[in-house]
Protein backbone atom coordinates (compact mmCIF):
# COMPACT_ATOMS: atom_id res chain seq x y z
CA UNK A 1 0.00 0.00 0.00
CA UNK A 2 1.21 3.50 -0.83
CA UNK A 3 2.10 5.37 2.37
CA UNK A 4 1.62 9.12 2.48
CA UNK A 5 2.62 10.98 5.61
CA UNK A 6 0.80 14.28 6.04
CA UNK A 7 1.16 14.65 9.80
CA UNK A 8 4.47 16.52 10.04
CA UNK A 9 3.16 18.91 12.71
CA UNK A 10 2.80 15.88 14.99
CA UNK A 11 6.34 14.73 14.30
CA UNK A 12 8.80 14.43 11.43
CA UNK A 13 10.93 11.55 10.17
CA UNK A 14 14.69 11.76 10.70
CA UNK A 15 16.57 13.62 7.97
CA UNK A 16 18.93 11.12 6.25
CA UNK A 17 21.91 13.34 7.18
CA UNK A 18 20.78 13.43 10.81
CA UNK A 19 20.53 9.65 10.77
CA UNK A 20 24.12 9.47 9.47
CA UNK A 21 25.36 11.71 12.29
CA UNK A 22 23.63 9.58 14.94
CA UNK A 23 24.97 6.32 13.52
CA UNK A 24 28.44 7.82 13.16
CA UNK A 25 28.43 8.99 16.80
CA UNK A 26 27.25 5.83 18.55
CA UNK A 27 30.72 5.35 20.01
CA UNK A 28 30.64 8.69 21.83
CA UNK A 29 29.56 7.58 25.28
CA UNK A 30 31.51 9.78 27.68
CA UNK A 31 29.81 12.03 30.20
CA UNK A 32 30.23 15.56 28.90
CA UNK A 33 31.01 16.69 32.46
CA UNK A 34 33.99 14.34 32.81
CA UNK A 35 37.40 15.93 32.46
CA UNK A 36 39.10 12.98 30.79
CA UNK A 37 39.24 12.53 27.03
CA UNK A 38 36.05 10.42 26.86
CA UNK A 39 34.18 13.24 28.52
CA UNK A 40 35.85 15.91 26.45
CA UNK A 41 34.90 14.14 23.23
CA UNK A 42 31.24 14.33 24.33
CA UNK A 43 31.66 17.94 25.53
CA UNK A 44 33.02 18.99 22.14
CA UNK A 45 30.05 17.36 20.36
CA UNK A 46 27.56 19.08 22.67
CA UNK A 47 29.15 22.51 22.35
CA UNK A 48 29.47 22.15 18.60
CA UNK A 49 25.75 21.37 18.42
CA UNK A 50 24.97 24.36 20.64
CA UNK A 51 26.76 26.60 18.13
CA UNK A 52 24.65 25.26 15.28
CA UNK A 53 21.39 25.77 17.13
CA UNK A 54 22.52 29.30 17.98
CA UNK A 55 23.45 29.99 14.37
CA UNK A 56 19.99 29.01 13.13
CA UNK A 57 18.39 31.46 15.56
CA UNK A 58 21.09 34.18 15.28
CA UNK A 59 21.72 33.74 19.01
CA UNK A 60 24.92 33.30 21.01
CA UNK A 61 25.79 29.71 21.97
CA UNK A 62 25.57 30.67 25.66
CA UNK A 63 21.95 31.64 25.14
CA UNK A 64 20.95 28.08 24.22
CA UNK A 65 19.88 25.53 26.85
CA UNK A 66 19.26 21.92 25.85
CA UNK A 67 16.15 20.23 27.26
CA UNK A 68 14.26 17.01 26.60
CA UNK A 69 11.21 18.32 24.74
CA UNK A 70 9.29 21.42 23.76
CA UNK A 71 7.03 20.95 26.75
CA UNK A 72 10.02 21.05 29.08
CA UNK A 73 11.30 24.25 27.46
CA UNK A 74 7.88 25.86 27.90
CA UNK A 75 7.59 24.69 31.51
CA UNK A 76 11.08 25.96 32.29
CA UNK A 77 10.16 29.47 31.15
CA UNK A 78 6.76 29.66 32.80
CA UNK A 79 7.77 28.12 36.12
CA UNK A 80 11.31 29.50 36.03
CA UNK A 81 10.29 33.11 35.52
CA UNK A 82 7.52 33.02 38.09
CA UNK A 83 9.60 30.93 40.47
CA UNK A 84 6.58 28.89 41.54
CA UNK A 85 6.39 25.20 42.40
CA UNK A 86 10.02 25.47 43.43
CA UNK A 87 11.94 25.52 46.63
CA UNK A 88 14.35 28.00 45.08
CA UNK A 89 12.90 31.41 45.79
CA UNK A 90 15.86 33.48 44.71
CA UNK A 91 13.93 35.41 42.11
CA UNK A 92 10.83 36.18 44.09
CA UNK A 93 12.27 39.49 45.14
CA UNK A 94 13.07 40.64 41.63
CA UNK A 95 9.81 39.43 40.09
CA UNK A 96 7.10 40.02 42.62
CA UNK A 97 4.29 40.32 40.04
CA UNK A 98 1.64 37.70 39.72
CA UNK A 99 0.10 38.42 36.32
CA UNK A 100 0.64 36.53 33.07
CA UNK A 101 -0.62 37.31 29.58
CA UNK A 102 -1.10 34.53 27.05
CA UNK A 103 -3.41 33.60 24.18
CA UNK A 104 -6.35 31.23 24.06
CA UNK A 105 -4.73 29.11 21.34
CA UNK A 106 -1.47 28.07 23.00
CA UNK A 107 -0.22 24.51 23.07
CA UNK A 108 -1.24 22.55 26.21
CA UNK A 109 2.39 22.69 27.40
CA UNK A 110 2.01 26.47 27.77
CA UNK A 111 -1.65 26.52 28.72
CA UNK A 112 -1.52 23.96 31.51
CA UNK A 113 1.47 25.32 33.47
CA UNK A 114 -0.21 28.74 33.31
CA UNK A 115 -3.53 27.26 34.49
CA UNK A 116 -1.62 25.73 37.35
CA UNK A 117 -0.26 29.18 38.30
CA UNK A 118 -3.80 30.55 38.01
CA UNK A 119 -4.92 28.02 40.62
CA UNK A 120 -2.10 29.24 42.85
CA UNK A 121 -3.41 32.79 42.76
CA UNK A 122 -1.87 34.29 39.63
CA UNK A 123 -4.02 36.52 37.47
CA UNK A 124 -4.02 35.39 33.87
CA UNK A 125 -5.19 37.30 30.80
CA UNK A 126 -6.26 34.76 28.18
CA UNK A 127 -6.18 36.86 25.02
CA UNK A 128 -8.86 36.14 22.42
CA UNK A 129 -7.93 35.75 18.75
CA UNK A 130 -9.73 36.79 15.56
CA UNK A 131 -11.35 34.37 13.10
CA UNK A 132 -7.92 33.60 11.59
CA UNK A 133 -6.37 32.91 14.97
CA UNK A 134 -4.41 36.19 15.17
CA UNK A 135 -3.63 37.85 18.48
CA UNK A 136 -4.06 41.65 18.50
CA UNK A 137 -0.87 43.28 19.93
CA UNK A 138 -2.94 46.31 21.00
CA UNK A 139 -4.84 44.06 23.41
CA UNK A 140 -1.54 42.97 24.94
CA UNK A 141 -0.48 46.56 25.45
CA UNK A 142 -3.78 47.22 27.25
CA UNK A 143 -3.53 44.09 29.37
CA UNK A 144 -0.07 44.84 30.81
CA UNK A 145 -0.08 45.95 34.44
CA UNK A 146 2.65 46.58 36.99
CA UNK A 147 2.07 43.01 38.12
CA UNK A 148 2.76 41.45 34.71
CA UNK A 149 5.80 39.12 34.80
CA UNK A 150 5.47 37.21 31.55
CA UNK A 151 3.82 37.32 28.14
CA UNK A 152 3.72 34.03 26.23
CA UNK A 153 2.38 33.89 22.67
CA UNK A 154 3.28 31.17 20.19
CA UNK A 155 5.13 31.96 16.95
CA UNK A 156 2.80 29.83 14.83
CA UNK A 157 -0.18 27.71 15.77
CA UNK A 158 0.16 23.95 15.52
CA UNK A 159 -3.43 23.26 14.48
CA UNK A 160 -4.29 25.97 11.96
CA UNK A 161 -0.80 27.28 11.14
CA UNK A 162 -1.53 30.97 11.71
CA UNK A 163 1.64 33.04 12.28
CA UNK A 164 1.39 35.49 15.18
CA UNK A 165 2.82 39.04 15.17
CA UNK A 166 5.64 38.05 17.51
CA UNK A 167 8.00 40.94 16.66
CA UNK A 168 5.31 43.53 17.40
CA UNK A 169 4.44 41.88 20.68
CA UNK A 170 8.13 41.71 21.61
CA UNK A 171 8.47 45.45 20.99
CA UNK A 172 5.61 46.18 23.37
CA UNK A 173 6.99 43.79 25.97
CA UNK A 174 10.44 45.37 25.76
CA UNK A 175 9.03 48.87 26.09
CA UNK A 176 7.02 47.88 29.17
CA UNK A 177 9.87 45.78 30.60
CA UNK A 178 7.97 42.52 30.69
CA UNK A 179 9.55 39.20 29.71
CA UNK A 180 8.26 37.75 26.45
CA UNK A 181 8.33 34.05 25.59
CA UNK A 182 7.35 32.52 22.28
CA UNK A 183 6.73 28.83 21.70
CA UNK A 184 8.30 28.44 18.25
CA UNK A 185 8.17 24.65 18.17
CA UNK A 186 6.11 24.60 14.95
CA UNK A 187 7.93 27.53 13.36
CA UNK A 188 11.64 26.75 13.64
CA UNK A 189 12.92 25.24 10.39
CA UNK A 190 9.88 26.54 8.51
CA UNK A 191 10.05 30.29 9.06
CA UNK A 192 13.09 32.54 9.32
CA UNK A 193 13.64 32.85 13.05
CA UNK A 194 16.10 35.51 14.15
CA UNK A 195 15.86 36.13 17.88
CA UNK A 196 17.61 39.51 17.59
CA UNK A 197 15.18 40.73 14.93
CA UNK A 198 12.21 39.31 16.82
CA UNK A 199 13.40 40.74 20.11
CA UNK A 200 12.11 37.91 22.28
CA UNK A 201 13.48 36.94 25.70
CA UNK A 202 12.68 33.23 25.46
CA UNK A 203 12.05 30.93 22.51
CA UNK A 204 11.25 27.20 22.62
CA UNK A 205 12.06 24.73 19.86
CA UNK A 206 11.86 20.97 19.58
CA UNK A 207 14.07 18.48 17.74
CA UNK A 208 11.50 16.04 16.43
CA UNK A 209 9.56 18.76 14.61
CA UNK A 210 12.59 19.47 12.43
CA UNK A 211 13.83 16.01 11.55
CA UNK A 212 15.91 15.30 14.68
CA UNK A 213 14.81 12.53 17.07
CA UNK A 214 12.32 12.77 19.95
CA UNK A 215 13.76 13.48 23.39
CA UNK A 216 15.80 16.55 22.57
CA UNK A 217 14.81 20.21 22.43
CA UNK A 218 16.19 23.62 23.24
CA UNK A 219 15.33 26.90 24.85
CA UNK A 220 16.77 30.28 23.89
CA UNK A 221 17.21 32.51 26.93
CA UNK A 222 18.39 36.03 26.08
CA UNK A 223 21.70 36.97 27.65
CA UNK A 224 21.24 38.49 31.09
CA UNK A 225 17.72 37.13 31.66
CA UNK A 226 17.45 35.08 34.85
CA UNK A 227 15.23 32.08 35.51
CA UNK A 228 15.04 29.41 38.19
CA UNK A 229 15.74 25.82 37.18
CA UNK A 230 12.77 23.45 37.20
CA UNK A 231 14.79 20.26 36.95
CA UNK A 232 17.25 20.78 39.78
CA UNK A 233 20.43 18.78 39.88
CA UNK A 234 23.97 19.24 38.69
CA UNK A 235 25.59 22.25 37.09
CA UNK A 236 24.70 21.16 33.55
CA UNK A 237 23.31 23.75 31.17
CA UNK A 238 24.54 26.65 33.31
CA UNK A 239 22.71 25.15 36.28
CA UNK A 240 19.36 25.71 34.60
CA UNK A 241 18.72 22.10 33.69
CA UNK A 242 20.26 19.35 35.76
CA UNK A 243 20.89 15.93 34.23
CA UNK A 244 23.60 14.39 32.09
CA UNK A 245 23.41 15.74 28.55
CA UNK A 246 21.64 13.63 25.92
CA UNK A 247 24.74 13.68 23.73
CA UNK A 248 23.38 11.72 20.77
CA UNK A 249 20.13 13.67 20.72
CA UNK A 250 21.89 17.00 21.06
CA UNK A 251 24.30 16.42 18.22
CA UNK A 252 21.42 15.23 16.07
CA UNK A 253 19.56 18.46 16.87
CA UNK A 254 22.69 20.42 15.99
CA UNK A 255 22.84 18.72 12.59
CA UNK A 256 19.11 19.28 12.02
CA UNK A 257 19.55 23.00 12.74
CA UNK A 258 22.54 23.22 10.41
CA UNK A 259 20.44 21.59 7.66
CA UNK A 260 17.49 23.87 8.38
CA UNK A 261 19.72 26.94 8.01
CA UNK A 262 21.02 25.68 4.68
CA UNK A 263 17.90 24.11 3.15
CA UNK A 264 14.97 25.94 4.69
CA UNK A 265 14.28 28.42 1.93
CA UNK A 266 14.27 25.96 -0.95
CA UNK A 267 12.36 23.34 1.07
CA UNK A 268 9.68 25.75 2.11
CA UNK A 269 9.13 26.97 -1.43
CA UNK A 270 8.37 23.46 -2.63
CA UNK A 271 6.27 22.58 0.44
CA UNK A 272 4.15 25.71 -0.06
CA UNK A 273 3.61 24.76 -3.70
CA UNK A 274 2.38 21.30 -2.64
CA UNK A 275 0.23 22.76 0.13
CA UNK A 276 -1.44 25.11 -2.33
CA UNK A 277 -1.97 22.27 -4.78
CA UNK A 278 -3.69 20.30 -2.01
CA UNK A 279 -5.79 23.27 -0.91
CA UNK A 280 -6.89 24.13 -4.44
CA UNK A 281 -7.59 20.48 -5.22
CA UNK A 282 -9.77 20.04 -2.14
CA UNK A 283 -11.74 23.21 -2.88
CA UNK A 284 -12.24 22.16 -6.50
CA UNK A 285 -13.24 18.56 -5.81
CA UNK A 286 -15.18 18.64 -2.54
CA UNK A 287 -18.20 20.83 -1.76
CA UNK A 288 -18.99 22.31 1.64
CA UNK A 289 -15.48 22.69 3.01
CA UNK A 290 -13.88 25.50 4.98
CA UNK A 291 -10.15 26.27 4.99
CA UNK A 292 -9.05 27.48 8.43
CA UNK A 293 -6.25 29.79 9.51
CA UNK A 294 -4.93 32.98 7.94
CA UNK A 295 -4.78 32.91 4.11
CA UNK A 296 -1.22 34.36 3.98
CA UNK A 297 0.19 34.55 7.50
CA UNK A 298 0.24 30.78 7.73
CA UNK A 299 2.87 28.05 8.07
CA UNK A 300 3.72 26.74 4.61
CA UNK A 301 3.41 23.22 5.99
CA UNK A 302 -0.06 23.42 7.48
CA UNK A 303 -3.52 23.10 5.95
CA UNK A 304 -6.52 22.87 8.26
CA UNK A 305 -9.79 21.98 6.56
CA UNK A 306 -13.30 21.52 7.93
CA UNK A 307 -15.55 19.05 6.14
CA UNK A 308 -19.16 19.77 7.02
CA UNK A 309 -21.61 17.07 8.17
CA UNK A 310 -18.99 14.49 9.13
CA UNK A 311 -16.68 13.80 12.03
CA UNK A 312 -12.90 14.06 12.00
CA UNK A 313 -11.93 10.75 13.55
CA UNK A 314 -13.94 8.89 10.91
CA UNK A 315 -12.13 10.78 8.16
CA UNK A 316 -8.74 10.10 9.80
CA UNK A 317 -9.34 6.34 10.14
CA UNK A 318 -10.77 5.94 6.63
CA UNK A 319 -7.76 7.81 5.18
CA UNK A 320 -5.40 5.77 7.36
CA UNK A 321 -6.82 2.54 5.95
CA UNK A 322 -5.90 3.87 2.51
CA UNK A 323 -2.34 4.74 3.55
CA UNK A 324 -2.77 8.46 4.24
CA UNK A 325 -1.77 9.78 7.67
CA UNK A 326 -3.42 13.01 8.87
CA UNK A 327 -4.63 14.34 12.18
CA UNK A 328 -7.96 15.62 13.49
CA UNK A 329 -8.41 19.19 14.58
CA UNK A 330 -10.46 17.94 17.47
CA UNK A 331 -9.15 16.08 20.47
CA UNK A 332 -11.89 13.47 20.15
CA UNK A 333 -9.61 10.55 19.44
CA UNK A 334 -7.22 11.38 22.25
CA UNK A 335 -9.52 10.69 25.13
CA UNK A 336 -11.51 13.87 25.45
CA UNK A 337 -14.69 14.66 23.58
CA UNK A 338 -14.37 18.42 23.61
CA UNK A 339 -13.41 19.84 20.25
CA UNK A 340 -10.09 21.68 19.92
CA UNK A 341 -9.73 24.85 22.01
CA UNK A 342 -8.04 26.49 19.02
CA UNK A 343 -11.01 25.95 16.70
CA UNK A 344 -13.43 27.15 19.37
CA UNK A 345 -11.25 30.23 19.97
CA UNK A 346 -11.45 31.24 16.29
CA UNK A 347 -15.22 31.13 16.69
CA UNK A 348 -15.96 27.86 14.94
CA UNK A 349 -19.20 26.23 16.13
CA UNK A 350 -18.78 22.86 17.88
CA UNK A 351 -20.42 20.83 15.12
CA UNK A 352 -17.95 22.14 12.53
CA UNK A 353 -14.95 21.82 14.85
CA UNK A 354 -15.72 18.08 15.11
CA UNK A 355 -15.21 17.74 11.35
CA UNK A 356 -11.81 19.36 11.04
CA UNK A 357 -8.69 17.69 9.61
CA UNK A 358 -5.12 18.95 9.70
CA UNK A 359 -2.86 18.10 6.77
CA UNK A 360 0.75 18.94 7.60
CA UNK A 361 3.40 18.59 4.95
CA UNK A 362 7.14 18.05 5.17
CA UNK A 363 10.32 17.80 3.14
CA UNK A 364 9.72 14.19 2.15
CA UNK A 365 6.35 14.85 0.49
CA UNK A 366 6.12 14.72 -3.29
CA UNK A 367 3.56 15.85 -5.83
CA UNK A 368 2.52 12.20 -6.15
CA UNK A 369 1.60 12.23 -2.43
CA UNK A 370 -0.67 15.20 -2.96
CA UNK A 371 -2.23 13.81 -6.12
CA UNK A 372 -2.86 10.46 -4.44
CA UNK A 373 -4.50 12.26 -1.51
CA UNK A 374 -6.66 14.27 -3.89
CA UNK A 375 -7.64 11.03 -5.60
CA UNK A 376 -8.66 9.24 -2.38
CA UNK A 377 -10.09 12.05 -0.26
CA UNK A 378 -13.25 12.97 -2.24
CA UNK A 379 -14.47 9.34 -2.10
CA UNK A 380 -13.83 9.07 1.65
CA UNK A 381 -15.69 12.32 2.31
CA UNK A 382 -18.59 11.31 0.06
CA UNK A 383 -18.96 7.87 1.70
CA UNK A 384 -19.01 9.35 5.18
CA UNK A 385 -21.46 12.06 4.15
CA UNK A 386 -23.77 9.41 2.72
CA UNK A 387 -23.63 7.75 6.12
CA UNK A 388 -24.42 11.00 7.94
CA UNK A 389 -27.99 11.90 8.90
CA UNK A 390 -26.95 15.57 8.73
CA UNK A 391 -25.92 15.59 5.07
CA UNK A 392 -28.62 17.41 3.09
CA UNK A 393 -27.32 15.84 -0.13
CA UNK A 394 -29.06 12.64 0.95
CA UNK A 395 -32.46 14.25 0.76
CA UNK A 396 -31.78 15.57 -2.70
CA UNK A 397 -30.78 12.11 -3.84
CA UNK A 398 -33.97 10.47 -2.58
CA UNK B 1 -4.94 1.53 17.69
CA UNK B 2 -7.52 2.38 20.29
CA UNK B 3 -10.16 0.10 18.74
CA UNK B 4 -10.25 -3.67 18.36
CA UNK B 5 -10.52 -5.34 14.95
CA UNK B 6 -14.25 -5.91 15.21
CA UNK B 7 -14.97 -2.23 15.84
CA UNK B 8 -12.75 -1.28 12.92
CA UNK B 9 -14.46 -3.86 10.70
CA UNK B 10 -17.94 -2.49 11.51
CA UNK B 11 -16.63 1.03 10.94
CA UNK B 12 -14.93 0.28 7.62
CA UNK B 13 -17.68 -2.05 6.37
CA UNK B 14 -20.84 -0.90 8.11
CA UNK B 15 -23.76 -3.31 7.92
CA UNK B 16 -27.29 -1.94 7.39
CA UNK B 17 -26.22 1.59 6.51
CA UNK B 18 -29.00 3.57 4.87
CA UNK B 19 -32.62 4.59 5.32
CA UNK B 20 -35.95 2.78 5.16
CA UNK B 21 -38.32 5.14 3.31
CA UNK B 22 -41.54 3.48 4.61
CA UNK B 23 -40.20 2.66 8.06
CA UNK B 24 -42.56 1.72 10.91
CA UNK B 25 -40.40 3.49 13.46
CA UNK B 26 -37.56 6.01 13.39
CA UNK B 27 -35.40 7.03 16.33
CA UNK B 28 -32.89 9.89 16.37
CA UNK B 29 -30.60 10.76 19.28
CA UNK B 30 -27.54 12.90 19.97
CA UNK B 31 -26.65 16.36 18.70
CA UNK B 32 -24.19 17.71 16.15
CA UNK B 33 -22.78 20.04 18.83
CA UNK B 34 -21.62 17.03 20.84
CA UNK B 35 -20.22 15.29 17.80
CA UNK B 36 -22.64 12.35 17.57
CA UNK B 37 -26.01 11.96 15.87
CA UNK B 38 -27.59 8.54 15.29
CA UNK B 39 -30.74 7.78 13.38
CA UNK B 40 -32.25 4.30 13.20
CA UNK B 41 -35.11 3.09 11.01
CA UNK B 42 -37.05 -0.16 11.68
CA UNK B 43 -39.52 -2.22 9.65
CA UNK B 44 -41.89 -4.44 11.65
CA UNK B 45 -44.14 -7.19 10.23
CA UNK B 46 -47.69 -8.02 11.38
CA UNK B 47 -46.41 -10.49 13.95
CA UNK B 48 -44.39 -7.78 15.65
CA UNK B 49 -41.06 -9.04 14.34
CA UNK B 50 -38.41 -6.55 13.21
CA UNK B 51 -37.69 -7.54 9.62
CA UNK B 52 -35.26 -4.78 8.76
CA UNK B 53 -33.28 -2.04 10.47
CA UNK B 54 -31.04 0.64 9.00
CA UNK B 55 -28.90 3.41 10.44
CA UNK B 56 -27.19 6.67 9.62
CA UNK B 57 -24.58 8.16 11.93
CA UNK B 58 -22.60 11.36 12.25
CA UNK B 59 -19.77 10.55 14.59
CA UNK B 60 -16.55 8.74 15.25
CA UNK B 61 -15.64 5.16 14.37
CA UNK B 62 -17.16 3.70 17.54
CA UNK B 63 -20.41 5.57 16.94
CA UNK B 64 -20.68 4.09 13.45
CA UNK B 65 -19.74 0.60 14.67
CA UNK B 66 -22.15 0.75 17.63
CA UNK B 67 -25.13 1.77 15.52
CA UNK B 68 -24.30 -0.72 12.80
CA UNK B 69 -23.99 -3.73 15.11
CA UNK B 70 -27.07 -2.64 17.08
CA UNK B 71 -29.21 -2.87 13.93
CA UNK B 72 -27.94 -6.41 13.35
CA UNK B 73 -28.78 -7.35 16.92
CA UNK B 74 -32.47 -6.45 16.60
CA UNK B 75 -33.30 -7.79 13.13
CA UNK B 76 -35.43 -10.95 13.48
CA UNK B 77 -36.42 -10.15 17.05
CA UNK B 78 -39.86 -9.40 18.51
CA UNK B 79 -40.10 -5.66 19.19
CA UNK B 80 -40.62 -6.28 22.90
CA UNK B 81 -37.44 -8.38 23.00
CA UNK B 82 -35.54 -5.82 20.94
CA UNK B 83 -36.70 -2.99 23.23
CA UNK B 84 -34.66 -4.62 26.01
CA UNK B 85 -31.34 -4.03 24.24
CA UNK B 86 -28.80 -2.37 26.54
CA UNK B 87 -25.65 -0.44 25.82
CA UNK B 88 -23.67 -3.17 27.56
CA UNK B 89 -24.93 -5.73 25.05
CA UNK B 90 -23.75 -3.43 22.24
CA UNK B 91 -20.31 -3.09 23.85
CA UNK B 92 -20.09 -6.85 24.36
CA UNK B 93 -21.13 -7.55 20.77
CA UNK B 94 -18.30 -5.29 19.60
CA UNK B 95 -15.84 -7.05 21.89
CA UNK B 96 -15.31 -3.91 23.96
CA UNK B 97 -14.97 -0.15 23.48
CA UNK B 98 -12.50 2.30 25.05
CA UNK B 99 -13.90 3.83 28.24
CA UNK B 100 -14.30 7.31 26.76
CA UNK B 101 -16.32 5.85 23.86
CA UNK B 102 -18.90 4.01 25.96
CA UNK B 103 -21.38 6.82 25.31
CA UNK B 104 -21.54 5.68 21.67
CA UNK B 105 -23.11 2.40 22.78
CA UNK B 106 -25.51 4.33 25.03
CA UNK B 107 -26.63 6.39 22.05
CA UNK B 108 -27.05 3.30 19.85
CA UNK B 109 -29.30 1.58 22.43
CA UNK B 110 -31.20 4.85 22.94
CA UNK B 111 -31.81 5.28 19.21
CA UNK B 112 -33.28 1.78 19.03
CA UNK B 113 -35.48 2.40 22.09
CA UNK B 114 -36.76 5.59 20.44
CA UNK B 115 -37.47 3.88 17.11
CA UNK B 116 -39.39 1.06 18.84
CA UNK B 117 -41.29 3.49 21.07
CA UNK B 118 -42.30 5.41 17.93
CA UNK B 119 -43.55 2.16 16.40
CA UNK B 120 -45.43 1.23 19.58
CA UNK B 121 -46.85 4.73 19.81
CA UNK B 122 -45.36 5.21 23.24
CA UNK B 123 -44.20 8.67 24.19
CA UNK B 124 -40.67 8.73 25.63
CA UNK B 125 -40.90 7.50 29.20
CA UNK B 126 -41.86 10.31 31.53
CA UNK B 127 -41.20 9.52 35.14
CA UNK B 128 -44.05 10.73 37.25
CA UNK B 129 -41.90 11.58 40.17
CA UNK B 130 -38.53 13.10 39.49
CA UNK B 131 -35.77 11.09 41.06
CA UNK B 132 -33.10 13.44 42.36
CA UNK B 133 -29.60 12.05 42.50
CA UNK B 134 -28.13 15.20 43.98
CA UNK B 135 -30.64 16.72 46.34
CA UNK B 136 -28.63 19.83 47.21
CA UNK B 137 -28.45 20.98 43.59
CA UNK B 138 -31.65 19.27 42.39
CA UNK B 139 -29.94 17.18 39.74
CA UNK B 140 -32.26 14.51 38.38
CA UNK B 141 -31.19 10.99 37.44
CA UNK B 142 -32.10 11.86 33.84
CA UNK B 143 -29.52 14.65 33.76
CA UNK B 144 -26.84 12.27 34.98
CA UNK B 145 -27.80 9.76 32.28
CA UNK B 146 -27.76 12.55 29.69
CA UNK B 147 -24.21 13.44 30.77
CA UNK B 148 -23.15 9.81 30.33
CA UNK B 149 -24.66 9.77 26.82
CA UNK B 150 -22.57 12.83 26.07
CA UNK B 151 -19.33 11.19 27.06
CA UNK B 152 -18.91 11.51 30.84
CA UNK B 153 -17.49 8.33 32.30
CA UNK B 154 -16.25 9.29 35.76
CA UNK B 155 -17.96 10.85 38.78
CA UNK B 156 -15.81 13.94 38.28
CA UNK B 157 -16.89 14.33 34.66
CA UNK B 158 -20.55 13.99 35.64
CA UNK B 159 -20.03 16.54 38.40
CA UNK B 160 -18.48 18.90 35.87
CA UNK B 161 -21.30 18.42 33.36
CA UNK B 162 -24.27 18.58 35.72
CA UNK B 163 -23.10 20.48 38.77
CA UNK B 164 -23.83 17.49 41.01
CA UNK B 165 -21.64 16.99 44.12
CA UNK B 166 -21.06 20.74 44.32
CA UNK B 167 -23.83 21.47 46.81
CA UNK B 168 -23.79 21.85 50.54
CA UNK B 169 -23.16 18.21 51.32
CA UNK B 170 -20.07 18.22 49.10
CA UNK B 171 -21.12 15.05 47.35
CA UNK B 172 -21.48 12.87 50.43
CA UNK B 173 -24.94 11.68 49.39
CA UNK B 174 -24.79 11.78 45.62
CA UNK B 175 -21.31 10.44 44.84
CA UNK B 176 -22.24 6.81 45.64
CA UNK B 177 -25.51 7.18 43.68
CA UNK B 178 -23.67 8.52 40.64
CA UNK B 179 -21.16 5.69 40.94
CA UNK B 180 -24.09 3.23 40.90
CA UNK B 181 -25.57 4.78 37.77
CA UNK B 182 -22.17 4.74 36.07
CA UNK B 183 -21.77 1.07 36.91
CA UNK B 184 -25.04 0.29 35.16
CA UNK B 185 -23.57 1.66 31.94
CA UNK B 186 -20.05 0.33 32.28
CA UNK B 187 -19.36 -2.94 30.53
CA UNK B 188 -19.21 -5.81 33.02
CA UNK B 189 -15.66 -6.95 33.73
CA UNK B 190 -15.32 -10.50 32.59
CA UNK B 191 -13.65 -12.97 34.90
CA UNK B 192 -10.08 -13.77 34.03
CA UNK B 193 -9.45 -10.45 32.33
CA UNK B 194 -7.85 -7.58 34.08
Amino acid sequence: MRKTYLDNNATTPLHPEVKKVIVGSLEIFGNASSEHFFGQEARKAVEDARKRVAELLNAKPDEIIFTSCGSESNNLVIKGVTCQDLSCKALEESHPGKHIITSQIEHPSVMNPIKSLERQGFKVTWLPVDKYGLVDPALIEKAITKQTVLISVMTANNEIGTIEPVAEIAKIARKREVYFHTDAVQAVGKLKIDVRELGVDFLSLSGHKLHAPKGVAALYIREGVKVCPVLQGGHQERGLRGGTENTLGILALGKACELALRERESNVKEIWRLRERLREGILAKIPEVIVNGHPEKVLPTTLSVTFRYIEGESILLRLSSKGIAVSTGSACSSGTLEPSHVLLAIGMPHELAHGTIRFSLGIENTQEDIDYTLEVLPGVIQELREMSPLWPGNKRAC
Amino acid sequence: MIYNEKVIDYFQNPRNMGEIPDADGVGEVGSPVCGDVMKIWIKVDKNGVITDAKFKTFGCASAVASSSIATEMIIGKQVKEARKITNQQVVDALGGLPEHKIHCSVLAADAIHRAIDKYLGVAPAVTEEIEYVCKCQQIAREEVEEAIAHGAYTVEMIAEATGATKGECGGVRCKPLIEDILNQYRPKKKKGTS
